[in-house]
């Protein structure tokens, strides 16, 4: 697989630079090797084994290649002449790559194809581990009764279907970046000798030799329930799951010269109900209607960390204050801040006076943004800081219902989260920085004397200063309910079709994420992705939300032909 | 398949299997953009890639704090000479507002910064004596300037934060100093001076104007070295400042003989300018060049004034307080716009109409060459280096340590003045000054001809005394009353307190400085 990234910029647009164009080229290259022996056997017609030995290969090699410029004396080359660049050329290529070994087996049994057994064995090797734990053993073992077929059921007129099903087993996590585990030197530092760059070699990476596999253990209780001649079906699942040797790039003490090791920091768990309804509620020639709910609900902790001490450094930007915290006891990556009250009144004019100056060294007076001061000292500091929510949603899921009348089709997609914070980030640069960036309009109800009740700072003069710092007023409940999808069909009767020499033509018409009802002010969509991405630390940042893209809304007007 | 008997079939499987299994190399990682410590080090220019990383790392005090502000201003920011026209960096409110704490990011940067310089410096200290062949020559010369740096980098620490870790080798996850206690201001200080005693000795060359370190810089170093000894916290008193005058004076005598080489420039404009770089005056830099980075003290330019090229947008988190600039005496050329070390005006977009700042700016780190000058447009590559050790301080240093040797005598009185003539200022003769009125002028005479160097508060901390710029006088440290933020100076700010998350990730550093929470 190659990818291509071709980008300039015109002489008008990057007035400063005159122009700036770059190339680069990313060539990915995956090749597996695997092979397996089945072996399938009944005896007395009750007893059905499966089993199944194998093996696997897998290696991916990255290749990359970029180069760019500045100074151009016309737009016309775009980004296909560099060399016609004139000043800042830029060069550099990178290659990695990393490679799976397992060794698996699996034996189903069936007694009766009522009672059904599994165990699994693998042993997965990565390459991105350390020289002593490259492998990792992940057994796993299922149980399922189908209730359903037994004798006593048989009469059974309500349940047409009834499975119990329970597993344990082990999995794991290798997605880090290769090399994680070496020594390593990196040749991209530069100095200057005589106004010429000279490039040294010096630091990168910290080696852990002992970093190994992250491991989940999970322990699945579930029911399949089928009624009315499976017109109705229930799909219930628990689950409880512990992740140990979590893998983090954690901190190091900085005076070993390094800033991180990768490492297995410690353990969490999480625990959860998923639950799914299909139902069939109207079922007859002319229509039919189908409905599919579904609903989880997921609880996270951390139960132990390898440092003693809170981990901070995940999660956001980490241009300002710190944005996340990893602590024991608590969700992983919950947000970590000041707590914003309000603003200073003009009747607390005294009491603002009192604080240590936040602002510039300058009094703080009525206007400016009032804090929560946790242990009274009148200063706001780190003691005043504490968890001020969290990225994950307390349930989510989504609501499908579909609808068949005649030669009509339409389906309503409806998705919804509850109970999850968003930092919005975005309100350090749009509301915070009044007088120095963009703001959003809702500055237009900052503090004013006559508009004392706000929780925007007074609008002032850029000398006067502002402060900005991540608290509580930048997060809000994203819970959300979103019209996924909605899909109006009409698929022509045979009659047309026939005449056309068509077997089938079908048009539609459908609005993809067609309106999002949010319950707090969120500027932008409360679905973000995580900020960290790639660098294995993703997991850490949910709900960050930092000039993200809101999604699209897509309108599309299909049609099917089938000859 | 199906004529293979079974038995055929497990006996080739299980060759498959086991002969696959013996591939126990194919997870063994190797890294193709990478080299590592096992790999390198074996040939000279290995040596001079490693010193090279230990250069670039200096580079640090011009790094990014947050929105608006960069590390040095953390030596600025303590001082009460500078102010800013903005606040929207929190730390940096903090610093100029005295509640810094460990959680403030200028001085977790700096606490990281040195200690990589220290790290890449130990790791050639390391590697390098046994790489053969190479000239002896090259390889002294390699380990002297890494030790003069290592030196530097613990010298500003110990500084800072009294007590802390002494590293001395590279490190790995098992090393017993992984987790390091601090060690006594005594033990630092000894391996500042058996360092820079050995870069001395290296073999240097006075000067080197491609920007590495040259001799005069190292005895300079030294000179500050036994200067600060001399003063708080270790007080040794008149044996060091001794050596401190003696160590001055040998750059002194060396710029005598050869005053094309070292001296001072005869005017304040080519202190920052940047075909001037490693020369002269300027006995050591840290090197900028757009072609790595252009140099870092955009922090200084006014708040959205339209002063260089790129039009209105300067920050002007450092810009002098009116106090400090009017504590200049009459006359004094450094404070004469666009002459001096500031400058009250300036030519729209850098090479327009002249127009009034209504303010003084520092135009100590101007460059002029990038950023347009009168009727000049800009070079826009902002190249001018970070001035570290001048010749001016050099004569300073011997001034003050000479008079508290043998008090105000011809030769120290002759190094103070030329810093005075310099400035066009008339001073009294050497009759009139005690070994007190000297040793105050010469310490007025050094805020006022190093600040916004970062090396101010360095002096504040040595001194335990800080210039008053009402009554020209020295208040003590304690009480003294920062004029940029009306905030008094505590005993606790003496030492900077040690990061949060240092302390967190190591237990070993407990406890905290005095004063600071933990």
């Amino acid at each position: 697989m190659t990818q291509e990234n071709n980008q300039s910029t015109t002489r008008t647009l990057a007035i400063g630079d005159q122009g700036t164009a770059s190339a680069s080229n990313q060539k990915q290259t995956f090749w597996s090797l695997e092979n397996f022996l089945t072996y399938n056997k009944t005896f007395n017609k009750i007893h059905s084994f499966t089993g199944l030995l194998g093996v696997s290969w897998q290696q991916t090699d990255f290749f990359n290649i970029a180069a760019s410029v500045r100074g151009f004396a016309t737009d016309y080359f775009g980004f296909n002449n560099l060399g016609a660049g004139a000043t800042l050329p830029a060069v550099g290529s990178g290659a990695s790559s990393f490679a799976f070994n397992s060794y698996f087996g699996r034996v189903n049994y069936s007694l009766s194809n009522k009672y059904l057994f599994t165990f699994t064995g693998r042993a997965d090797g990565s390459s991105r581990f350390g020289e002593n734990s490259k492998f990792a053993f992940f057994p796993s073992g299922a149980f399922a009764w189908k209730i359903s077929e037994e004798e006593f059921m048989s009469k059974n007129t309500v349940i047409s279907y009834l499975k119990l099903r329970t597993s344990y087993g082990l999995t794991g996590n290798s997605e880090i970046p290769s090399y994680s585990s070496l020594s390593l030197l990196s040749s991209n530092y530069a100095t200057i000798y005589n106004d010429i760059r000279v490039s040294g070699t010096g630091l990168a990476r910290l080696a852990n030799p002992d970093l190994k596999w992250e491991k989940t253990a999970q322990a699945d209780v579930g029911l399949e329930i089928g009624l009315f001649n499976n017109r109705v079906n229930i799909e219930a699942d628990f689950y409880y799951r512990k992740t140990s040797d979590m893998l983090l790039d954690a901190p190091v003490p900085q005076t070993s010269g390094y800033a991180t090791i990768r490492r297995n920091v410690g353990s969490m768990q999480n625990k959860g109900l998923e639950l799914a309804v299909n139902t069939v509620n109207i079922n007859t020639a002319k229509l039919r209607w189908n409905t599919n709910f579904n609903i989880s609900f997921n609880q996270n902790k951390v139960l132990s960390l390898a440092t003693p001490s809170d981990i901070f450094n995940v999660g956001g930007p980490n241009f300002t204050n710190p944005t996340n915290i990893i602590r024991i006891g608590e969700p992983v990556g919950s947000f970590w801040g000041l707590t914003r009250l309000g603003v200073w009144s003009e009747a607390e004019r005294d009491k603002a006076a009192k604080f240590t100056s936040y602002r510039n060294g300058l009094t703080i007076l009525p206007g400016d943004i009032k804090y929560l001061d946790v242990n009274g000292d009148n200063a706001i500091t780190d003691a005043d800081r504490s968890i001020i929510g969290n990225g994950s949603p307390k349930f989510w899921g989504a609501l499908t219902n579909t609808w068949k009348y005649g030669n009509f089709d339409l389906k309503l997609e409806l998705q919804y989260a509850y109970g999850n914070d968003v930092m919005m980030m975005n309100l350090h640069a749009s509301e915070d920085r009044q007088a120095l960036a963009n703001s959003y309009k809702s500055v237009l109800t900052a503090w004013t004397p006559q508009n004392q009740n706000s929780m925007i700072a007074e609008i002032r003069d850029t000398r006067a200063g502002y402060v900005t710092n991540v608290d509580s007023w930048w997060i809000k409940d994203g819970s959300f309910l979103r019209g996924r999808n909605l899909l109006l069909g009409y698929t022509f009767p045979g009659s047309v079709t026939d005449k056309l020499k068509l077997s089938r033509l079908r048009v539609y018409a459908s609005a993809q994420n067609f309106f999002l009802a949010v319950t707090d002010k969120i500027i932008g969509d409360p679905e973000v992705t995580p900020t960290n991405q790639g660098d294995g630390n993703s997991a850490f940042s949910q709900g960050m939300m930092w000039h993200n893209y809101p999604k699209p809304t897509t309108y599309m007007f299909g049609l099917q032909l089938a000859f | 398949m199906k004529y293979i008997s079974n038995k055929f079939k497990i006996a080739l499987a299980s060759v498959l299997l086991v002969s696959q299994t013996s591939c126990s190399d194919f997870l063994k990682e190797n890294a193709p953009s990478n080299l590592t410590p096992e790999s390198f080090y074996t040939i000279p220019d290995h040596a001079e890639a490693a010193l090279a990383s230990v250069y670039a790392d200096l580079r640090f005090m011009g790094g990014g704090a947050g929105i608006f502000s960069s590390n040095w201003q953390l030596l600025e920011a303590l001082t009460g000479t500078s102010t800013t026209e903005t606040a929207q960096n929190s730390d940096l409110n903090n610093l100029y507002g005295l509640v810094h704490d460990g959680n403030t990011a200028h001085v977790i940067n700096y606490w990281n910064g040195l200690y990589k310089v220290i790290a890449q410096a130990n790791q050639v200290i390391a590697k390098v004596p046994p790489i053969t062949p190479m000239p002896d020559a090259q390889k002294k010369k390699i380990m002297g300037e890494a030790k003069f740096l290592r030196a530097s980098a613990y010298f500003t620490a110990v500084r800072l934060w009294g007590n802390i870790p002494l590293i001395t080798n590279p490190q790995t996850a098992s090393s017993e100093d992984f987790l390091p206690s601090r060690a006594s201001q005594e033990e630092i200080y000894k391996l500042i001076i058996a360092d820079l005693t050995e870069a001395e000795n290296a073999g240097l060359a006075w000067m080197d104007v491609s920007g590495r370190v040259g001799l005069a810089a190292v005895k300079a170093q030294l000179a500050r070295v036994y200067l600060t000894m001399a003063g708080f916290p270790l007080s040794k008193g008149a044996t060091h400042y001794k050596l401190a005058a003696d160590k001055a004076l040998e750059v002194i005598t060396y710029a005598n003989s050869n005053p094309t080489t070292i001296n001072l420039f005869p005017t304040y404009l080519e202190v920052h300018r940047e075909n001037l770089k490693n020369r002269v005056e300027h006995l050591f830099m840290i090197q900028y060049n757009t072609l790595v980075a252009g140099n870092p003290m955009g922090n200084m330019f006014p708040n959205f004034k339209p002063v260089t090229f790129n039009g209105p947008g300067g920050t002007g988190s450092t810009v002098p307080t009116i106090s400090f600039y009017n504590s200049y005496e009459e006359g004094d050329l450094r404070t004469k716009d666009q002459e001096g070390y500031f400058y009250t005006t300036y030519f729209t977009n850098g090479n327009g109409a002249r127009f009034n700042l209504g303010a003084p700016y520092i135009f100590k780190h101007f460059n002029q060459t990038s950023n347009g000058s009168s009727g000049v447009a800009g070079s826009r590559n902002d190249n001018l280096n970070v001035p570290q050790i001048r010749y001016a301080e050099v004569l300073l240093m011997f001034a003050e340590a000479q008079n508290e040797v043998v008090g105000p005598n011809q030769q120290a009185y002759d190094a103070f003045k030329r810093i005075r003539d310099r400035a066009k200022l008339t001073t009294p003769a050497l009759t009139t000054y005690t070994k007190d009125s000297f040793r105050e002028a010469v310490w007025k005479e050094r805020w006022h001809e190093l600040c916004y160097e970062q090396i101010t508060w360095f002096d504040m901390v040595r001194l335990r005394k800080v210039f008053n710029e009402t009554t020209k006088k020295f208040n003590n440290f304690v009480g003294h009353v920062n004029q940029s933020s009306k905030q008094a100076l505590q005993e606790k700010h003496l030492l900077l307190p040690l990061g949060k998350q240092e302390m967190l990730n190591n237990p070993n550093l407990k406890p905290q400085n005095p004063g600071y929470p933990n």
